[in-house]
């Protein structure tokens, strides 16, 4: 009887301990709602154009941001109504050249995102869709909706507000609608978990703080901290192959890497779907559900050294190194100005710069870095979704945009 | 046999049940993948790969001649169909002569997109209907075979298959014609993924010229495995159907 009150407690204690695991909101990430800590409008564009010209120093596609300027649009709120970012356009010769959308807050990365294309609340598509999703609501209780708020949360968050009002004008309720998804949500599930320890998330978190407050430090043209644009690089790995996802992206990432080397000297290596299947099976990629498609990440590695070996090449070796958020992005750098790809893995990834979808649980290719004010990772990274995600165009994600990371380098 | 054995092992079963839970908690169990987005809307597309053309994105056609997307990706979809979806995306193609001089057919390329069977489903009940109404429909298996030669001709591996046949609905109108094709979960069998799938020719019903060239769009565009392909409003295609040409 002792020993069962014993295991009991002994349960409950576990039990208890598992409610301290720490699961992390992905669109908490440095927010804070502290009037002390906002960044007026005015410095957030000087911020804005900064930027946008370090840019274009560094990425070729974005060279014509040079001799642009910005323009505010927009403000972003999150759930309380507390600013979150501002949105500028960016035009160049008059013309609009897409945004840039900068922190409201000194808790969070400087730039939030950018690209040419539109901001998800201000296409046209978004406005009549979102509304027509709150109509839907308004009809059946007799309301009206008021003009909506744009509610930024972190990546791919990008919601309306709407106030719904009865006869009197009085504010009865709110409505949130999903901008990627067009469906209203709930905003207390907007929370998702990840793997990491208390104490790792501690660091992570402070790790974070420093490297935030390092980049607001520098966001001015005379800092002495400031990277100048002619120190920053780039560098890139030509001829790595877009393959489209099969039967999972750990084994798909890693295909491209062995389909790189199978036309850089080692011709026995097969590619395409070929060498997908065989990775597939050698690190072990589930095939049946619940686990279809899914890799332990710790077998990658083993996968990749397994088929080289099987095509007779006995001197690959897969280097895992976990990254808690940007930590290896230097020892990335070196493997990209050797030439030689590896396979990135991520735990909740952010969204691609300037891409409405985040990666979530994914494996993608790594092949290049623009090192700058924020460093970026190049990447191939499976999906194909024209427009947003055309298979045969590289993508940058910021260094860090992840809960955790881990990379295999692929050495010979 | 003392009386507290089963009681211990109780305890131990417990206690080991919790290790388990926690450590599945604390490692998320590991995994990562399968690595897909909620939407895959537009996965199966032709999107040009080749060289620049005074702006326009090219890819090469077969024989000596080549394709060009007209545009951009549009994300409504021609009107020439009842819009099934709001996943939904098209494109217009044209073809150039060898010195790239443009000739005067035009192409488009649709895919529907639907994550729910249930959407699927009424879809394709509707879009068949109108297809009906509209102008005159068949089923028939189109031979990819010499566009998949070709591409393995000039090293496009991308290509293997492991079929060079795929079951199409043919339809032939004044407006458009060409050839509709269903994908059925192509990527997952737990994902409740659906894409309803047309390439045609603008303004002309002589499927005789135009079906290699249809082809070519087809093979750019990629295709699932050949169990997820199927006809509208069909199954999975029938068994007496030999999918490989010697």
């Amino acid at each position: 009887m002792k020993t069962l009150k014993l295991g009991v407690i002994l349960l409950a204690l576990l039990l208890a301990a598992m409610a301290l695991v720490p699961c992390a909101s992905a669109g908490n990430t440095g927010l804070v709602n502290a009037q002390s800590d906002m960044v007026s409008k005015d410095q957030a564009q000087n911020v804005a154009l900064l930027n946008i010209h370090d840019i274009a120093h560094s990425a070729e596609n974005f060279s014509d941001w040079m001799d642009s300027t910005v323009w505010f649009s927009n403000t972003y709120y999150d759930l309380s109504g507390s600013p979150t970012a501002y949105a500028f356009d960016i035009k160049h010769d008059g013309k609009y050249d897409g945004y840039i959308l900068i922190s409201a807050t000194v808790n969070n990365y400087p730039v939030l995102e950018c690209s040419k294309g539109v901001i998800p609340t201000l296409s046209p598509e978004a406005a009549t869709e979102s509304l027509s999703v709150v109509s839907q609501r308004t009809k059946t209780e007799g309301l009206t909706s008021a003009d909506p708020k744009p509610v930024y949360l972190g990546a791919t968050f990008y919601l309306m507000e709407y106030p719904l009002e009865n006869k009197t004008g009085t504010v009865v309720d709110h409505v949130f609608v999903d901008l990627t998804d067009k469906k209203v949500i709930n905003v207390s599930d907007t929370g998702m978990g990840i793997p990491l320890t208390k104490d790792s998330l501690l660091k992570n978190q402070q790790d974070k703080k420093e490297e935030i407050a390092k980049l607001w430090n520098e966001q001015s043209p005379s800092s002495q901290s400031r990277v100048s644009p002619l120190l920053r690089s780039s560098n890139y790995i030509y001829d790595v192959p877009f393959y489209q996802w099969y039967l999972g992206c750990s084994p798909t990432a890693a295909g491209m890497v062995l389909g790189y080397w199978s036309s850089h000297g080692y011709s026995n290596l097969p590619t395409g779907t070929t060498v997908i299947n065989e990775l597939a099976s050698a690190m072990g990629t589930g095939s049946t559900w619940p686990l279809n498609g899914v890799t332990w990440p710790i077998f990658i590695d083993d996968g990749i050294e397994t088929v080289a070996r099987n095509h007779g090449y006995t001197s690959f070796d897969g280097v895992e190194n976990i990254w808690l958020y940007g930590d290896h992005f230097e020892e990335m750098a070196s493997e990209v100005d050797a030439q030689r790809p590896f396979v990135l893995s991520m735990a909740a990834g952010g969204m691609a710069v300037g891409k409405p979808t985040a990666y979530g649980y994914h494996s993608v290719t790594g092949v290049g870095y623009v090192r700058g004010i924020q460093n970026d990772i190049t990447i191939h990274d499976t999906w194909n979704n024209p427009p947003n995600y055309p298979l045969s165009s590289d993508r940058l994600i910021a260094n860090g945009n992840w809960a955790a990371a881990m990379t295999d380098w692929v050495r010979h | 046999m003392s009386k507290c054995k089963p009681k211990t092992l109780i305890v131990l079963v417990m206690v080991l049940i919790s290790i388990i839970l926690i450590a599945g908690s604390y490692f998320h169990f590991g995994f990562i993948g399968p690595g897909l987005p909620d939407s895959i809307n537009g996965w199966y597309f032709p999107e040009p790969d080749g060289f620049y053309n005074n702006g326009t994105r090219m890819f090469t056609g077969t024989g000596t001649e080549h394709f060009g997307r007209i545009g951009g990706i549009s994300s409504t979809c021609p009107l020439m169909f009842p819009n099934i979806s709001d996943e939904c995306i098209g494109g217009q193609y044209e073809r150039f002569y060898p010195d790239l001089s443009p000739m005067d057919d035009k192409y488009v390329a649709i895919s529907w997109s639907f994550n729910r069977t249930e959407d699927f489903e009424n879809a394709e009940k509707i879009l068949y209907q109108s297809l009906e109404e509209s102008g005159n429909i068949s089923v028939m298996i189109l031979d990819i075979g010499p566009e998949l030669r070709r591409r393995s001709a000039i090293g496009d591996n991308e290509t293997q298959y492991g079929f060079n046949k795929v079951p199409v609905t043919q339809y032939i109108s004044n407006k458009t014609s060409g050839y509709f094709m269903e994908f059925r979960r192509p990527l997952l069998q737990d994902r409740e993924d659906y894409m309803i799938v047309y390439y045609g020719v603008l303004d002309s019903n002589d499927m005789s010229a135009h079906s290699r060239f249809l082809t070519v769009l087809m093979v750019q565009g990629g295709f699932p495995p050949y169990d997820r392909i199927s006809r509208l409003m069909d199954t999975l295609p029938t068994e007496n159907v030999s999918k490989n040409l010697p």
